[in-house]
C-alpha cells in the first residue's frame, strides 16, 4: 500500500498522468506532511518563462489553431456550404467540374431547400431571357411607332421589298397589319443601314443572358438630351438630372450595391421620382432583398399613368415568385396575362401554365 | 449544415477549450456576413476565409483575458473583428487613400480594439524550433500550454476544464514547461 502510495507520489510530482481520484489521494496525504508540501510548492513557485519560449509558443498556438480551423473549413467546403450564387451561375452554364462539381452534386441530393432554390434561379434565369427578348421587340416597336409618326410608311409605299423580309413572328400579327407593316419596315431599315440601334441592342442581349441585368436603362438617353437642352440658371433641375445619370450608371455597371445605397440618397431628396424608384427596386432584386423590393414595386405597380407601371407588375411577380409567395404570383401573372396591352403577356401565361 | 443550439455561454467555454464544434458554429453563423461584407469592400471568398481565421484568433485571445464580459453575441465580437482586419487591409493596399466602405445597416457592429487583430511578429529558427517540439509533446501538455501560456487562462478554470485539481495544474504545467525548455535548450 505504501509503496504503491510512493509510485503514485512520484508519478504526481513528475506530472505523469493520474486520475482525478490518484490526484486528490495525493493531496490529501501532502497536507499530513508538511514538508513535502513545501518542497514542491517551493519548486513550483517559478514558472517563468523567457521571450523567446512565449514567442515560439504562440506561432505554435495560432498554427495548430489555424489548422484546426482548416479541417472545420475543409468540412464545411464538403457539405457544400461556401457554394454561393456566383457557384449557381457557373453550374448552370456548366463550368463548374471536377471536386466542386461533385460538391454541387452532393448538396442538391441532399439539401432539398437548396435543390429548390437552384431551381428557383434557373426559373428566374428563363424569366429574364423571355423577357429581355421583349423588351427588344418593344424598342422596335418605340422605332416604329416613331417612324410612323414621321409619316414613314406613307412615304415608302413605294418599297416592295418587305414581303421578303422573314415573318416577324406570329406575335406580332395580333398588333394588327399596319403594325406588321411598320415592324417590317423597321427591319427593313436596321438590316439594310447596320443601324446602331440594331447593334446595341445585340450586345445588351448578349449582356441580359450572361449577368441577368433585370431591365434596360431607358432613362439614360432622356437626361442626356434634357441636360443638353440647359441653358444657365435652371442650376437645380440640372444637379437632380446629373445625380440621376449617375445613380444610372452605376446599375448599368451592375454595382448594384452601389446603385442601390446612391438611389437611396437620390430619392431622399426627389422622393417623386416614380423611374428612380423603379430601378432602385430592381436593384435590391439583384441584392436579394426581396421583401424592400417587393413593398417598393407593389406601390409602383398601383400607380396610374406611371410608364413602366406594366414592367412594375412583371417584376412583382417574378419577385413574389422568388419569394416563395404562390399564390401572390399567381394573381399577378393572371391579370397580366388577361391585359392584352401588356408586353408581357405571353411571358406570363407561360409561367402561369408551368406552375 | 444547420445551426447548432449551443448557448452564448457553452459557445464561449467550448471556443476555449478549441472544439471543432465552436469553430463550426462560429462558421455557421457568422462567415456569411463577413463574407457578404468583403464582397461589397473589394474582396473575394477567399479573402474572406482568411481574414476569418485570423479574427478567430482575436477572438480567442479577447475571451481568454481577464475581466472579458460577454455582453455581446460572440457572432457580433467576431464579424467587429473581421471588418477591422479587412479594412486595415484594404487600407495598407491603397495606401492612405480614402477608403469607400460600404456596412451593411442591418448589422450592428461594436467597436474593437486594434490589438484585438492578430500582429505577425517575426519567427526565427529558434521559435520554429520551439513549435516543432511542441508539436511532438504529449496531447496534455499542449493544452496545458496552450491554455495557460498562449489564452492565459487562470489555473482554476484549466482545472475545471481538464479534471485537475489546481494544484496539479501547476504541477503539469511547472513539468511540461521544463520539458520543452529542455529539448529546445541548447541546440
Amino acid at each position: 500500500m505504501e509503496n504503491n502510495f510512493d509510485k503514485i507520489l512520484h508519478k504526481y510530482l513528475s506530472g505523469e498522468d493520474l486520475s482525478l481520484k490518484e490526484i486528490q489521494l495525493v493531496e490529501s496525504q501532502l497536507t499530513t506532511h508538511p514538508d513535502t508540501l513545501e518542497s514542491v510548492a517551493s519548486e513550483l513557485s517559478s514558472v517563468t518563462i523567457n521571450p523567446d519560449l512565449a514567442i515560439g509558443i504562440d506561432h505554435w498556438a495560432t498554427t495548430h489553431i489555424k489548422k484546426e480551423l482548416s479541417t472545420t473549413e475543409n468540412d464545411l467546403y464538403q457539405e457544400g456550404f461556401f457554394i454561393n450564387t456566383s457557384t449557381i451561375d457557373q453550374y448552370l452554364s456548366g463550368e463548374l467540374e471536377g471536386e466542386p462539381l461533385k460538391v454541387f452534386d452532393k448538396r442538391l441530393q441532399r439539401d432539398e431547400s437548396f435543390a429548390k432554390e437552384v431551381e428557383h434561379h434557373t426559373d428566374l434565369l428563363e424569366g429574364i431571357a423571355t423577357f429581355s427578348e421583349q423588351s427588344i421587340k418593344n424598342d422596335l416597336d418605340q422605332v416604329q411607332l416613331e417612324l410612323e409618326k414621321d409619316e414613314f410608311f406613307t412615304k415608302t409605299d413605294s418599297v416592295k421589298t418587305e414581303t421578303s423580309i422573314p415573318a416577324p413572328e406570329a406575335k406580332i400579327v395580333k398588333f394588327g397589319f399596319r403594325k406588321v407593316l411598320a415592324y417590317a419596315a423597321t427591319v427593313l431599315l436596321l438590316v439594310s443601314a447596320g443601324f446602331w440601334f440594331f447593334n446595341q441592342n445585340n450586345n445588351s442581349q448578349d449582356h441580359f443572358a450572361a449577368h441577368f441585368q433585370p431591365y434596360q436603362d431607358v432613362l439614360t438617353e432622356d437626361i442626356l438630351d434634357e441636360l443638353s437642352s440647359f441653358g444657365f440658371g435652371e442650376i437645380s433641375e440640372k444637379e437632380k438630372l446629373e445625380e440621376l445619370q449617375s445613380c444610372m450608371e452605376l446599375y448599368n455597371k451592375e454595382s448594384f450595391q452601389l446603385a442601390n445605397t446612391a438611389f437611396e440618397k437620390y430619392l431622399k431628396k426627389y422622393p417623386n421620382d416614380l423611374e428612380a424608384k423603379f430601378y432602385q427596386s430592381l436593384s435590391l432584386i439583384e441584392l436579394g432583398k426581396y421583401k424592400e423590393a417587393i413593398s417598393q414595386l407593389d406601390h409602383l405597380h398601383n400607380t396610374d399613368g406611371f410608364s413602366l407601371e406594366k414592367a412594375s407588375t412583371w417584376y412583382l411577380a417574378l419577385v413574389y415568385l422568388k419569394n416563395k409567395q404562390p399564390e401572390l404570383t399567381k394573381n399577378l401573372l393572371k391579370s397580366i396575362a388577361d391585359d392584352q396591352d401588356s408586353p408581357f403577356q405571353k411571358d406570363s401565361q407561360n409561367i402561369l401554365n408551368d406552375l | 449544415m444547420t445551426v447548432q443550439n449551443i448557448s452564448q455561454e457553452e459557445l464561449l467555454l467550448e471556443l476555449q477549450k478549441g472544439t471543432s464544434r465552436s469553430y463550426k458554429e462560429l462558421y455557421l453563423t457568422t462567415f456569411r456576413q463577413v463574407e457578404h461584407f468583403i464582397k461589397n469592400n473589394n474582396g473575394q471568398q477567399e479573402d474572406a476565409k482568411d481574414v476569418f481565421q485570423d479574427a478567430i484568433i482575436g477572438l480567442i485571445k479577447m475571451i481568454s483575458k481577464p475581466g472579458f464580459e460577454l455582453n455581446a453575441k460572440l457572432s457580433t465580437l467576431l464579424f467587429s473583428i473581421c471588418r477591422n482586419i479587412w479594412l486595415k487591409k484594404l487600407r495598407s493596399k491603397k495606401q492612405g487613400k480614402t477608403v469607400n466602405i460600404i456596412d451593411d445597416d442591418e448589422y450592428a457592429f461594436v467597436a474593437i480594439a486594434d490589438d484585438e487583430i492578430e500582429e505577425k511578429k517575426a519567427i526565427e529558427g529558434k521559435h520554429q524550433l520551439i513549435a516543432d517540439k511542441l508539436d511532438e509533446m504529449s496531447e496534455v501538455c499542449q493544452q496545458v500550454i496552450r491554455y495557460f501560456y498562449y489564452q492565459r487562462l487562470p489555473h482554476q478554470q484549466i482545472a475545471e476544464m481538464m479534471g485537475y485539481t489546481i494544484a496539479y495544474v501547476r504541477v503539469r504545467l511547472h513539468r511540461c514547461i521544463e520539458k520543452l525548455r529542455k529539448t529546445t535548450s541548447n541546440k
